[in-house]
């Protein structure tokens, strides 16, 4: 409710105006994605690369690899999630949890 | 290293979907992360589905509202809290498990995914204590990052759905939030995912679920189901008895079965310590919104520190002082599981409706009486869920803890865990199933006979209504 009254009161050219905020969002928002989609074309690579190039302890390559690292935490929680959701609606139930 | 023994299974089937890909194996430590916290962000969801307060119950009923309306009007809001919580949690967790399953043995390939863990598991391959520092540094990093961008703005959004009746003194706030809110452009893209959202949220079809649909009675599909669990069930155990019989004698089952028991006592004795410590310092902090603002971002760091970086300072001090192995790795195992206990009970004390707290200050409660009758019973739901993640996760860290390494020196523990780790090195496949299978069955065994009659205690007895 709150958002059609925000887009209706303003006008539609005012309201879809950017502000100061969207200079920081847009970039920010923008700048995650790119980072992402590096991370995941790295990710569908063939096996080769990642087995020619070994882990280097140069602590230049380590925002590369704390990317990567992030993306897996990221892909891990979104499918936790979506398990959360699906298995313990399915599992109401039973007495206590069948997991156990 | 090769981590839980389950992993190695694991890596072979995600890289067969995906051959020549670094995506199987990529996958392969995407599902180690996910078996690290799903269960538990599932119990703690499943939990507050079980406490949904029976007048919120009755006005979803009384509305005729959907499965589907009544999963988003009622449950998932009533749970976020504690949902929200508990993904912060399991991904401190996780960090654990991503040292580990970054570099994976399938057979005798080793591969070694680019990442924070790899780089660790390097480290300490090569005795590198400058290159485990610049870990901590990216760790803390992208730590900060996830909590600033991520769960910062979760923790004030979901704050909303905090159920109570009188209004709370503090609300949590987020930079990120309020930027987010304030920027015209993203709303351009959130208010139409919104509207559909919403719109879907209209329709309300099955009113009565979708029970009522079936044909035959839920009493036979629930049989005919519980019998094909049964029929699966016992399938696999008469062939893992029958791959087992061949290769292993009962002296074998007779170890791993004291083994188990040496790792269950170990379980059993740091979970007791890590609440009797842990529980009165949740309750402090939990009532006070203020502080757990600025404690949690701590114990959130000092959570999700893997505690692998640790063992190394661990392997030296124990050799140094000539210590008993056998109890002094066991706090390893703890390292990383016992602020799951915290956590849950600073969820469960800040979670404590005002309204209660306020009568209890103005009966003048004080002392023992407060803490026996006003917040133990309070927050004894969710200890019950934390102490049951931790000794889980203590189950699964015996592994990593109970045969520690720094460069080429080993420490080895009896337990359970040790003889995992050890048999999985050397690839002895027979005895890496009977570890596990002895394993899951000790676990198997403890949740049914402590954590069960205490889960069910806190169901019948201590909901908030």
């Amino acid at each position: 409710m709150s958002d059609q009254a925000y887009l209706s009161i303003g006008g539609r050219t005012r309201a879809l105006w950017p502000n100061r905020w969207d200079m920081v969002v847009v970039p920010l928002v923008l700048g995650s994605l790119a980072l992402a989609f590096i991370g995941v074309r790295q990710m569908v690579a063939p096996l080769e690369v990642v087995q020619e190039a070994a882990i280097s302890l140069d602590p230049s390559n380590l925002p590369v690899y704390a990317l990567r690292t992030v993306l897996r935490m990221l892909a891990g929680l979104v499918a936790s999630l979506v398990f959360t959701f699906s298995y313990a609606t399915l599992e109401p139930r039973a007495a206590v949890p069948s997991l156990f | 290293m090769p981590i839980l023994g389950y992993i190695s299974f694991t890596v072979v089937f995600f890289m067969s979907l995906f051959p020549g890909k670094v995506l199987g194996a990529e996958l392969a430590a995407v599902f180690a992360i996910f078996t690290s916290q799903a269960w538990n962000m599932a119990f703690s969801f499943y939990q507050s589905l079980r406490t949904v307060p029976r007048d919120l119950d009755e006005a979803c009923r009384g509305f005729q509202c959907s499965a589907w309306q009544r999963f988003w009007r009622l449950e998932v809001p009533f749970s976020m809290p504690g949902l929200v919580w508990n993904m912060m949690m399991s991904m401190s967790g996780a960090w654990f498990f991503v040292v580990a399953s970054e570099a994976i043995t399938v057979g005798d390939k080793q591969i070694t995914l680019p990442g924070i863990g790899s780089y660790v598991a390097r480290a300490i391959q090569e005795k590198d204590l400058g290159a485990v520092g610049w870990a901590i540094l990216a760790m803390t990093g992208v730590i900060v990052l996830y909590d600033q961008v991520m769960f910062r703005p979760l923790v004030a959004w979901s704050d909303k759905f905090r159920f109570e009746q009188t209004g709370a003194q503090t609300v949590p706030e987020s930079w990120v939030l309020d930027l987010a809110r304030r920027a015209r452009l993203l709303r351009l893209v959130a208010v139409p995912i919104r509207r559909t959202f919403r719109f879907s949220l209209r329709f309300r079809l099955p009113v009565k679920g979708i029970r009522i649909a079936m044909p035959v009675p839920p009493r036979l599909i629930d049989m005919v189901w519980y019998a094909i669990v049964a029929a699966g069930a016992a399938y696999c155990g008469w062939s893992v008895v029958a791959y087992l019989s061949t290769t292993l004698s009962g002296g074998d089952l007779g170890k791993v079965l004291l083994l188990s028991a040496i790792t269950m006592l170990r379980v059993a004795i740091l979970i007791v310590l890590a609440s009797l410590v842990w529980v009165p310092l949740g309750v402090m902090i939990g009532l006070r919104p203020r502080w757990a603002e600025k404690i949690q971002p701590l114990a959130q760091f000092l959570a999700a520190f893997p505690a692998n970086l640790l063992f190394p300072v661990a392997v030296v001090l124990i050799v140094h002082f000539k210590l008993n192995v056998d109890v002094w790795v066991s706090p390893l195992m703890i390292l990383g599981t016992q602020w799951y206990i915290l956590f849950n009970v600073i969820a469960g004390a800040s979670a404590f409706p005002t309204d209660l707290k306020e009568a209890a200050s103005n009966f003048r409660m004080r002392g023992w009486l407060w803490w026996r009758s006003v917040i133990l019973p309070g927050i004894f739901p969710y200890f019950v869920t934390g102490a049951i993640t931790a000794s889980g996760g203590a189950w699964n860290a015996s592994i990593v803890a109970e045969y520690v390494k720094w460069g080429d020196t080993t420490l080895t523990a009896h337990g359970v865990g040790a003889f995992i780790a050890q048999t999985t090195e050397a690839g002895d496949y027979p005895r890496i199933a009977l570890g596990i299978v002895v394993l899951a069955i000790f676990v198997m065994l403890f949740n049914c006979l402590v954590w069960r009659p205490l889960y069910r205690l806190a169901e019948r007895q201590l909901r908030l209504d």
